[in-house]
């Protein structure tokens, strides 16, 4: 392009210096963030059914946890039955979900109350150890709970969340499954609860529809 | 066939790679003053990279490349080096060329739960169509250029033809709420006029009447001034009515303007008025009053009561001589006619206020700039309007509600067996022994009390019949010594005290000169009258056994009797006070609920320099079926806002840009704000996204600020922006999608064969220099 210029030379020294410049930073050149493909080796997804049995929710689970579905001939219409249950494998932690399905936004039962139906659990709690925070998550937000103390003589622990469907969604939804709030409650000794406080964290964070919500426009 | 080889040999020669190496720098260059001089980077797009001449010199790069490396043929192995530098270059400069045509970057917007693989394409213009075709919703969007809009075209639903009749480059969209042009609307009313003023007329026109379903006048104005307006309005026909409470003839009704005129003859002296109405808003109306004061020249009491004029509630009534009491001497009422008034100023703001019977005043704005509520019929496709709903109380016996209420709870108290304190076991033994109810006279006790407006029961009043009676079974054996001895001492010190503050003489002041032993602990109560006497009256009663001995004997006058049990039940914290405290549920609420349909006005603006500014309004003519209909539009930058229906409700359309559908799903999983430790100060934001590909397992991932998602096809993704903050709010986010369809087979391994090419030039040269 240039030929052989003798005026050239000094410039094609720089670019010399220049040109090993640019390949060092195609080398080193932003990388895109990893990747994890869905499922690890330590967790699965599973699907989790609403009250009239079909498959509403997923979560991922992590594979020492045992699962207690309802049999698919129960009836779920009582809203103190849990849809799903899972026992970590000492036995000893019980994580539940229920959900509350309504047709008004009105019906709903707000997180608060939920919360302050859980502290009563309690024969006495520890009220240092109690945190109440706001969360969002998946087109829902909420209430987080972690409280300590003691029920039936011994100690206790909760971690749960009540997460409800922000209202920009609720009109976008058309059963009143998929509308439901939900709660997450895990419940055991602080010992069962710190040990598996992370995986409790992770399973709650992994909570979603199956479904997505359309998008308002 | 020589001017064939001059020119091969021109476009392949290094002057015409200056000549264009100079006309791209002083494209950039202009690009750069005019992004500076306009502050637009459109603007300097539109210039430059934008620029049909920038692709013309891309292209001229590529042939001036291609045929400089071919102007070298026959090759030899010394070419080898230039030659892969150059087929790098024209790698670079093709994938560059190919990249400019088929490469797409847009925006892909979502919210936590939902997900998007349209595309919005920035700065592209497209009318978006929908109907609704059994049970689903059909949507479709027809793309156009400012070039291609006056054409008629088809759009994609073939019985609907459309043919763009004018295209402003800038302009503004107004929202008409209540008052349109010269008429003011109210849903299911005929339009009426809106008045036009800077102030308030000397003669008021004549209000329009509706029936809601009650007969309310309905007035509209235009004018700056409304504050004068409201005031001017409000007090237009409002008449007040006084009456003093132990006297059933004195009863007084007049206008209201003109008692705020000149003070009136009333009872036994005179009564004046001042009224505050504050620049109307919702926040600053809860100081709206009427301030009337009585002055009776007989026995030289005076009074100021304070009459609050705003919201739903019960116009409430304050003592503001004697705030020890909670009643008052005389009863007001305001009567007028109810009137609806619309007020627009000159920002087309909308202020709503209506004016009820009985005086009290409810406002709502609506500013069109900032609509928070409106309502969709059908999804929009039958427009869209706004609403206000107002509610109010209405107690026709507010007194008698509470009384009721009280006894209620004394009666499930008693059901409950909860114990009672000393002054109500006192009490209710003595109607127990009187053969009558105490749920029902107590707050009969407390009413007279009330009504008597001295801080203890006054000794020489007449009691009702059955408390009449109650008291003279009032056994004071069943109290300890001490409480009686205390009682006795609240009775004396309040003897001492009564007349100074119904003097209206400071209470803090007197008891400062009297030098009260325990005056520092009162401080805190110094300004609330009420509190300071109930602290006093604790004071003594904790006294009990320092205080000197006093003479118990009581006479059996009952009003005596009820006048010794209101210090006990001072001193327990029970005073008329009570009733006033008594939450009731109110049997009437009043509501009005109006609406107006919401429409949109359109005016056009000079263009601004900053293209990014730049808002296009577009009118278009809508062809079905023979039926033509014209629909003017704004553009919607963000692909956000309303959709207008037409065709009665067929279809709704919009204007927006063009959105193109990528193969990458993204789902929304959670968008959160990092912060630093303990502070409020953002580290990073994050977006928890699932992004699947039809025939590609899902991908989990999190994009951040420096961390991008990019595919192996060339879609890149970036996190551009979460909205809101708030931690337990929804969140939404902007992700930045760019595509280079050949940026891993064109554009970057090209750069590095022009890197390796380079090396070789000059590594190589050396070498054979040295051999």
């Amino acid at each position: 392009m240039f030929g052989n210029s003798s005026g050239v030379f000094k410039i094609l020294f720089c670019l010399r210096m220049l040109s090993l410049t640019i390949f060092s930073l195609i080398l080193t050149s932003c990388t895109s963030n990893e990747s994890s493909p869905l499922s690890t080796a330590s967790t699965r997804w599973i699907e989790i059914n609403d009250r009239n049995h079909q498959p509403l929710y997923r979560a991922k689970v992590p594979l020492g946890w045992n699962r207690q579905s309802p049999l698919s001939t129960d009836s779920l219409s009582d809203t103190t039955k849990a849809i799903e249950e899972f026992t970590t494998a000492e036995g000893n932690l019980r994580i539940v979900i229920h959900n509350f399905p309504s047709d008004m936004l009105e019906d709903r039962i707000p997180p608060q109350a939920q919360i302050n139906r859980w502290k009563q659990q309690f024969s006495f709690l520890n009220v240092e150890d109690v945190v109440v925070a706001p969360q969002a998550r998946g087109g829902f937000s909420g209430l987080f709970f972690s409280a300590s103390g003691v029920r039936e003589g011994r100690p206790y622990s909760i971690l749960a969340w009540s997460m409800q469907l922000a209202p920009e969604h609720y009109r976008q939804l058309c059963c009143r499954q998929m509308r439901a709030d939900y709660t997450i409650k895990a419940m055991g000794s602080p010992i069962l609860i710190d040990k598996h406080r992370e995986e409790i964290e992770a399973f709650a964070s992994s909570f979603e529809l199956i479904q997505e919500i359309p998008t308002p426009q | 066939m020589t001017w064939i080889i001059r020119l091969y040999n021109f476009l392949g020669g290094v002057y015409f790679a200056i000549g264009l190496i100079v006309a791209t720098a002083l494209l950039v260059i202009t690009g750069t003053f005019i992004e500076a001089k306009t502050g637009s980077h459109l603007n300097a797009a539109y210039f430059t990279y934008n620029n049909p001449l920038f692709e013309i010199l891309l292209c001229f790069f590529f042939i001036n490349i291609l045929l400089a490396s071919l102007r070298r043929w026959p090759f030899r192995l010394r070419h080898i080096p230039f030659l892969i530098t150059h087929l790098g270059l024209l790698m670079v400069i093709g994938g560059t060329i190919i990249k400019n045509m088929q490469g797409t970057q847009g925006v892909l917007r979502m919210t936590e739960g939902g997900g998007s693989h349209q595309l919005l394409i920035p700065n592209t213009y497209a009318i978006h169509l929908e109907k609704r075709l059994q049970g689903k919703v059909i949507k479709t969007s027809l793309p156009f250029t400012k070039e291609t809009f006056y054409k008629e075209v088809s759009t994609p639903f073939p019985e609907l033809r459309m043919h763009g009749l004018s295209f402003s480059p800038h302009g503004k969209e107004v929202l008409e709420t209540w008052i349109k042009g010269d008429n003011a609307i109210v849903a299911g009313f005929p339009p009426f006029p809106v008045h036009t003023w800077d102030l308030p007329p000397d003669t008021l026109p004549s209000p329009t009447h509706i029936e809601l379903p009650e007969p309310w006048m309905v007035l509209a104005v235009r004018t700056n001034d409304i504050l004068k307006t409201v005031q001017r309005l409000y007090l237009e026909g409002l008449d007040i009515e006084i009456a003093l409470k132990k006297e059933s003839n004195s009863a007084v009704k007049k206008p209201l303007n003109e008692l705020l005129e000149a003070p009136i003859r009333f009872g036994e002296g005179q009564i004046e008025a001042d009224f505050h109405l504050p620049y109307p808003s919702n926040e600053s109306l809860h100081d709206a009053f009427l301030r009337l004061s009585w002055v009776d020249f007989a026995t030289g009491f005076s009074e100021d009561i304070r009459l609050s004029l705003f919201g739903g509630d019960h116009l409430k009534v304050s003592n503001e001589s004697h705030p020890f009491l909670s009643d008052t001497s005389f009863d007001v009422e305001l009567k007028r006619k109810p009137l609806l008034l619309l007020i627009e100023d000159d920002h087309r703001d909308t202020f709503l206020f209506v004016f009820t019977s009985d005086g009290r005043i409810l406002t709502k704005a609506f500013q069109p700039s900032q609509l928070k509520t409106f309502i969709a019929y059908d999804d929009g496709y039958q427009g869209y309007s706004i609403q206000a709903a107002l509610d109010w109380k209405e107690t026709p016996s507010e007194k008698e509600e509470k009384q009721r209420t009280l006894s209620a709870a004394l009666k499930e108290a008693l059901e409950n067996n909860t114990p009672l304190i000393p002054p109500l076991s006192l009490f209710f033994h003595a109607c127990w022994q009187a053969e009558e109810n105490p749920t029902l006279l107590l707050p009969c006790f407390l009413d007279e009390w009330k009504k008597s407006l001295s801080p203890l029961f006054p000794d020489h009043s007449t009691l009702p019949p059955p408390l009449d009676k109650v008291m003279g079974h009032l056994d004071w054996s069943r109290v300890s010594l001490d409480e009686q001895k205390s009682c006795h001492w609240i009775v004396h010190l309040f003897d001492r005290l009564e007349n100074p503050l119904k003097a209206r003489k400071d209470l803090f002041t007197i008891l400062k000169t009297k030098k009260w032993p325990f005056l520092e602990q009162l401080i805190p109560q110094k300004g609330d009258v009420r509190k300071l006497l109930s602290q006093l009256t604790q004071q003594l009663f904790r006294l009990a056994d320092g205080l000197p001995e006093i003479d118990y004997s009581v006479s059996n006058e009952p009003a005596k009797q009820a006048r010794l049990l209101s210090a006990f039940f001072k001193a327990y914290e029970i005073d008329y006070f009570l009733l006033d405290e008594v939450d009731v549920e109110t049997p009437s609420t009043k509501n009005l609920t109006l609406e107006a349909p919401l429409t949109f006005l359109y005016e056009d603006v000079p263009p601004s320099s900053k293209l990014e500014e730049n808002v296009p309004i577009i009118t278009l003519n809508m062809t079905r079926g023979g039926k033509t209909e014209k629909i003017t539009l704004q553009y919607q930058r963000e692909g956000m806002g309303f959709k207008k229906p037409i065709f009665d409700g067929a279809y709704l359309v919009s204007f927006r840009p063009h959105y193109k559908a990528i193969p990458y799903h993204i789902r929304l999983r959670q968008a959160r704000q990092i912060n630093y430790p303990q502070s409020t100060q953002p580290y990073s934001y994050e977006s928890d996204i699932l992004v699947t590909k039809a025939g590609v397992p899902p991908i989990e991932t999190t994009l951040s600020m420096n961390r991008v998602y990019e595919s192996w096809d060339g879609y890149r993704f970036y996190l551009s922006s979460i909205a809101p903050e708030e931690p337990g709010a929804v969140k939404q986010i902007q992700i930045i999608v760019n595509h280079d369809p050949v940026k891993y087979l064109l554009t970057y391994p090209g750069a590095l064969i022009t890197a390796l090419g380079i090396i070789a030039l000059f590594w190589l040269k050396k070498i054979r220099s040295r051999a």
